[in-house]
């Protein structure tokens, strides 16, 4: 279905200084992203996804890669020149940020600034970088883009700003583009069209796309595969069928039941998981989701579990996988949530998700 | 914007009125007046002194001369010298090129080099060239512009025997005696100015470099020459051009003294006497053209604003 690795990091481990320290923000991250693929990396704020991102792109701010690798196309981009990361930032490997209101500069014009990724990457004059601009407009969807392209950033809209970060994106046909959660700052009905755009030009073009979320309607909607992390760690990665019907992973499985359903009664508290991420200046022992888990053993306060190997090309990272059972979790467990179960299955309650349902935590369970 | 031009011209006028009005009532609080001045050591009788008053208009209430004056102004007629009988204004335009000249020389000079030491400050965040520029620039904002005047002077006049030309030409009969001695003064008049906007330049590009549109630049494959140049720093003029009017204010105030010091004819040196010899016509007349090329100055910026900004351009138009 998929050829050769197109993105392939390796064991990635990304610190930061801080003023109580370095902490690890990323630990030992391996996973891989197919030409044409949509791989989503998964995890709440704070899990290590944005930093995987960024290490990728080489725009890590303060932050810095203590080993592993990233290799594009073959290529280690933890050893490249910033020269040639210059050449391969816009040109091969592009990026759409999370907040289209801030990605722009307030003091260009849209069109300038999507004719000026192209001049970077192509020798063109600057008339024909403009025409070319003026149809990425028109391509991603921006209505009268001649005009448009005179506009300056606050006069468009958060979702046509987003569209022109796209444009942008887009404008030397990489062969991996990778998206930071690109609907987050924007409304459900500007969302769905950013995301069918993406899945469109993705089509056209053959791009491989890397989608950070952490959504799993969104991650339903778009991935063929899914990297789930917490704490910095990748606890379980698949297809976004294993991933999302048959989770393996407790963290997983309690992550897609805290997605709120119409199915839940308001009479009970919204489904989350006890307890909060983790510091990291302060991760815990052992398996860094232990405090939280339902399924804790003694061995996981201990013993940090390696990522196991399932049948079917998946991992988890578990100590129960290991167990002499085998420990495969059963589709619908035991009480990993701290409200009563739902009903739906986790697949179901997942394409819920985008459009959820804030329901007050007024009765007791 | 034409209209935004037009209604700041006329909070421009408001402001001359207020700083003319607050004039006035402060000269009254001034102890003695030109008149005790000119007759201290003649022994001229009280009468002598009273008529000479009214002759100068010095005996009316503060309003009545206040009236009077604002009459005058409107007809472009700002008074005459209590001393010299000549006509304010053209005191005024006899000296203001020296001291145009002098501020606009420590004004231009200081924002160049304040604004090349922000960048480079900037770039090298964290080095020890960064170090070092900050805390010159510290130092710089923290001495008086008449002590660094002074100790230029003494340095200069001690140890290597060399102090400026003291009779003023001008830049076009001898180059080199003027820019000799102008060096000094605009050194001291631009000193904060350059403290001022380094520490600005350098603080506005550190924000603006670590925004999210410059992480799309870079995104884009741009280098850093572009990410400074073309994104950062035009971000940053908006206050670096903020400080200039600020430190315009700043130096026009230390002409006042520093001309006095260097002995050079320019308008601050004209305050400067006419306010010890009570020549109100002169100190008045003054006070409101350096007001007036403050207020001047402020809505050429905010009119660059404009040409900068698009965002501050479109509220404009909208106006609001």
């Amino acid at each position: 279905m998929h050829g050769s690795p197109l993105l392939e990091v390796s064991n990635l481990r990304v610190r930061f200084p801080t003023r109580h320290g370095r902490v690890e923000a990323v630990s030992d991250m391996s996973f891989t992203v197919a030409e044409g693929e949509t791989v989503a990396i998964v995890g709440e704020s704070g899990s290590g996804k944005s930093v995987t991102a960024l290490s990728v792109m080489g725009l890590l701010n303060s932050g810095s890669i203590e080993s592993g690798s990233i290799r594009f196309r073959g290529e280690d981009l933890t050893a490249a020149e910033p020269r040639r990361m210059r050449q391969i930032r816009g040109e091969e490997i592009a990026m759409v940020f999370q907040n289209p209101m801030a990605a722009l500069d307030p003091l260009y014009t849209v069109g300038n600034q999507v004719a000026e990724a192209i001049r970077i990457h192509r020798d063109v004059s600057a008339a024909e970088a403009r025409a070319r601009a003026v149809e990425l407009l028109r391509e991603v969807g921006l209505p009268d883009p001649e005009r448009r392209a005179r506009s300056y950033p606050h006069e468009l809209s958060g979702g046509q700003q987003q569209r022109v970060v796209i444009a942008i994106a887009l404008s030397c046909n990489p062969a991996l583009l990778i998206a930071d959660e690109p609907t987050t700052a924007l409304d459900v009905t500007v969302e769905a069209q950013i995301l069918r755009l993406m899945r469109t030009l993705q089509a056209d073009h053959g791009t491989a796309l890397l989608f950070i979320t952490h959504d799993m309607g969104v991650v339903a909607e778009m991935a063929d595969r899914v990297v789930v992390m917490y704490a910095g760690k990748v606890v379980e990665q698949g297809t976004v069928e294993q991933v999302l019907r048959e989770p393996q992973n407790p963290y997983t499985l309690a992550l897609l039941r805290s997605i709120p359903s119409p199915d839940i009664s308001r009479d009970t508290l919204m489904p989350a998981i006890r307890g909060s991420v983790p510091s990291l200046l302060d991760t815990p022992s052992g398996c860094r989701f232990h405090p939280r888990c339902p399924r804790v053993l003694d061995r996981c306060v201990r013993e940090e579990p390696p990522l196991a190997a399932l049948p079917g090309q998946r991992d988890s990272r578990c100590w129960l996988h290991l167990q002499p059972d085998g420990g495969l979790l059963p589709a619908e467990s035991t009480d990993s949530t701290e409200s009563t179960e739902s009903t739906g299955s986790a697949d179901r309650s997942a394409r819920h998700g985008a459009g959820s349902i804030q329901s007050g935590a007024t009765g007791v369970s | 914007m034409i209209r935004y031009v037009v209604r700041r011209l006329g909070y421009g006028l408001i402001v001359l009125f207020l700083v003319t009005v607050f004039v006035f009532v402060a000269m009254t609080f001034i102890p003695s007046d030109a008149v005790d001045l000119m007759l201290a050591d003649t022994g001229a009788s009280e009468e002598q002194a009273a008529e000479l008053r009214a002759e100068l208009g010095i005996d009316r209430p503060v309003h009545e001369q206040l009236f009077s004056f604002l009459g005058g102004a409107l007809q472009g007629d700002f008074g005459r010298s209590f001393y010299t009988d000549e006509p304010v204004m053209q005191l005024f335009l006899d000296r203001i090129p020296v001291t145009l000249q002098l501020g606009g020389l420590a004004l231009a000079v200081g924002t160049a080099l304040g604004v090349a030491l922000g960048i480079l400050a900037a770039v090298r965040r964290g080095t020890r060239s960064d170090s070092a520029i900050r805390g010159v620039a510290v130092a710089g904002l923290s001495v008086p512009n008449y002590v660094v005047g002074l100790l230029l002077l003494t340095v200069l006049g001690l140890w290597f025997a060399w102090s400026p030309p003291f009779v003023y030409v001008g830049p076009t009969e001898d180059f080199a005696s003027w820019a000799q001695q102008m060096a000094l003064p605009a050194i001291a008049l631009g000193t904060s100015a350059v403290a001022g906007t380094t520490r600005m330049t350098r603080s506005s590009l550190l924000e603006n470099l670590g925004s999210q549109f410059i992480r799309t630049v870079r995104a884009k494959g741009a280098s850093e020459r572009l990410v400074l140049y073309k994104h950062a720093l035009r971000n940053s003029v908006i206050s670096v051009l903020t400080l200039l009017g600020v430190n315009l204010g700043t130096i026009l105030g230390g002409t006042v003294i520093l001309e006095q010091m260097f002995s050079l004819p320019g308008t601050g040196q004209l305050i400067y006497q006419s306010v010890l010899d009570r020549d109100y016509p002169v100190v008045i007349a003054c006070t409101i053209f350096y007001a007036g090329l403050f207020v001047i100055t402020m809505i050429i910026i905010d009119v660059l604003y404009a040409l900068i900004d698009p965002r501050i351009r479109a509220a404009r138009e909208a106006g609001t």
